[in-house]
């Protein structure tokens, strides 16, 4: 159902040697491995290269130069880092918060209304972020939002909450408020149940929940540049603006520090993606 | 030692049409073993919980020693829920999971330490306290929940079905754990199921729901010697109801009149009943039937070894017959018997017009 289900359920099923499922599986090992790590290659070359053109396989020059410019603090990247991760990590702080009691009322409750509500929730992302941004965008000068960190926080939020809310609707689904109620007869009040039983059992799913809202909201351009165009400058915008003016080289360069973060959140998340626990939501393996 | 006391306890659901638990009055006395009877979505789950502090009740009033609790929440009411499955938390150790609650209290290590080695003990675990709950069989999981409710020294223990899940050999041994532990710490005992077996061979008092209300309160051996109503006797497995009616100590049916000086009723439309082993079976015979007597032909039996279980056809009636050891096979399908019911153990039960 799920690339963690399908990364992790062959291995441990095909220790019957070399059937014809086994051959296939691997070989679909080997091309998600590839469809996954390939763009990274030519990025790779293309941030080294002084001079590649059109016949050859590899550049015919060889440059550290665009290297050279991404460190260089002229070139801003660091401050642009900084102001990506001061953006991001609140947004996937909110989008947390709001998604544990949100998706507990989808995934664990039915009330009239629901099918509207969870519409509404992914509305924002039906609709082209151009358009939702634009609108924003008005309601927020009128509140002094414009041009402002918080102004963009709000902004990516809207996007980044409706996919947490969803994977956590699915962990809630899964999951059976029992435990809960063992805990309060035994003497927890409702702080210590959440702290102890609640929060344990959707852990997984909410390190899930948190890597799409920080990936949504570090990859986030057009709504960052409507609402704070000029005044905040993320790392994707520096990205945009690289590969606007034709700098190849550079844009490589900016691309691979620009996945840089990302990679390192899915490593520490990777754990919970492939952990044996139950309640990991769409990712779980029941 | 608490007294539990439901007065017209009852809730409702926003989205049920009738009360899931409708005006319902109950006393759990003291220290005893207790059975909520009934099949699935009778309200017996709901009472629990309500009991535990989980729920709400709509109307009506939950005492303890006779003090409401209504205001008590579930963390200080001391009413302790284990349920069938979901049993322990599967993130903590044994040990963790036996001591939770003295946690919650914020006592020492040393002393969670010890009252939970003290616990396993005394569900027969002793030295597990370091394994996790999947390493445990289910069984081993189940006496574990039992520690973990027990160590708060709770007023009320409240169990879900707590036999149903285990292997049958699991059963008595679970059961003479469960009753051994009551005993000992003379906790009122609740526990709510659907068997009625398992109600039967647990608890002090039995009390029977059906859609919310309470059927009959009483204890085991009173649900078949003198149910409350045809339901109840068919809840409990016995088929044997003629419809008929009752006056001055005779019950008339048409399959005749029968002496049967227990009633639940003085006079008037009733359905007389009789456990299957009370009936006495004999060869059909060319004399006159006597008083409480009336004929049949066998459908169809089985040997048990120990007995024999006939379904006898009587006109339009099945009747179910257990015949005594030393009588196991005395009849064929299709023959033709006597059947003989004693009037001392018949029960005439009302009769819904």
């Amino acid at each position: 159902m799920t690339t963690a289900q399908f990364l992790t359920k062959p291995i441990a099923s095909s220790r019957s040697g070399l059937t014809l499922m086994g051959l296939l599986r691997g070989a679909a090992l080997v091309l998600l491995a590839l469809w996954l790590v390939g763009p990274f290659i030519p990025m790779l070359v293309w941030s080294f290269a002084h001079r590649w053109t059109f016949p050859d396989l590899l550049p015919k020059q060889w440059s550290l130069e665009a290297w050279t410019y991404v460190a260089d603090p002229a070139a801003q990247v660091l401050p642009a880092i900084l102001d990506s991760l001061l953006i991001a990590v609140p947004v996937t702080l909110l989008s947390a918060a709001i998604a544990i009691p949100a998706g507990r009322a989808l995934g664990l409750h039915r009330f009239r209304g629901k099918r509207i509500v969870e519409f509404l929730i992914l509305a924002p992302n039906i609709i082209p972020g151009l358009t939702v941004a634009l609108g924003i965008q008005i309601v927020f000068i009128n509140y002094g939002l414009d041009n402002t960190i918080v102004g963009v926080i709000l902004v990516h939020l809207v996007a980044s909450m409706s996919y947490a809310v969803l994977v956590m609707a699915g962990v809630f689904s899964n999951y059976d408020p029992e435990a809960e109620e063992v805990a309060r007869t035994l003497g927890a009040n409702r702080f210590q149940t959440f702290l102890h039983v609640t929060f344990p059992a959707i852990l997984p799913g909410l390190v899930v929940a948190s890597l799409f809202a920080f990936l949504i909201s570090w990859d986030q351009y057009v709504t960052t540049i409507i609402i704070a165009g000029g005044f905040v400058k993320t790392l994707s915008i520096l990205v945009v603006a690289a590969a606007g003016g034709g700098e190849r080289a550079i844009t490589a360069a900016l691309s691979i520090v620009f996945v840089g973060p990302a990679i390192l959140f899915l490593i520490i998340a990777s754990k919970y993606l492939t952990g044996e626990n139950s309640s990991a939501g769409g990712l779980g393996r029941r | 030692m608490t007294e539990v006391m439901l007065t017209d306890l009852t809730k409702n659901f926003p989205s049920g049409a009738r009360p899931s638990v409708d005006r319902l009055n109950l006393t759990f006395t003291s220290g005893k073993i207790h059975a909520l009877l009934g099949p699935s979505g009778c309200g017996k789950t709901t009472t629990m919980k309500m009991i535990a502090g989980i729920l709400q009740p709509s109307a009506g009033e939950i005492t303890f020693d006779g003090a409401s609790v209504l205001r008590v929440r579930a963390e200080r009411r001391g009413a302790v829920m284990v349920f069938q499955n979901h049993l322990l938390f599967p993130y903590m150790s044994v040990g963790d999971n036996v001591g939770f609650a003295l946690k919650m209290r914020n006592e020492s290590r040393v002393v969670i330490r010890a009252r939970v080695e003290e616990m396993l003990e005394l569900v027969k675990l002793p030295g597990l306290a370091d394994r996790r709950p999947k390493q445990l069989s289910g069984g081993q999981q189940q006496r574990v929940a039992l520690a973990r409710a027990l160590i708060v020294k709770p007023n009320v223990l409240l169990l879900d079905e707590p036999l149903s899940n285990l292997d049958a050999h699991l059963r008595e041994d679970m059961r003479e754990l469960i009753l051994g532990i009551q005993r000992q710490l003379g906790i009122t005992t609740v526990f709510v199921t659907h068997d009625q077996e398992e109600a039967v061979v647990m608890a002090d008092q039995i009390a029977l729901m059906f859609d919310g209300v309470l059927h009959q309160n009483a204890a085991p051996d009173q649900f078949y010697d003198c149910p409350a109503s045809e339901r109840v006797a068919r809840f409990f497995g016995n088929i044997n109801v003629l419809p008929g009616t009752y006056a001055g100590g005779l019950f008339t049916s048409a399959r005749g009149a029968f002496h049967a000086p227990r009633a639940a009723i003085t006079e008037g439309p009733g359905s007389l009943t009789i456990r299957p082993e009370a009936i006495r079976l004999g060869r059909a015979s060319a004399e006159t039937r006597a008083a409480n007597q009336m004929d049949g032909y066998v459908l169809s039996h089985i040997y048990k070894g120990t007995h024999a279980r006939y379904k006898i056809a009587a006109g339009d009636l099945v009747l179910e017959v257990v015949t005594a050891p030393e009588a196991t096979q005395l009849h064929g399908d299709g023959d033709t018997v006597r059947l003989t019911l004693p009037p001392e153990k018949l029960w005439v039960m009302p009769r819904p017009a």
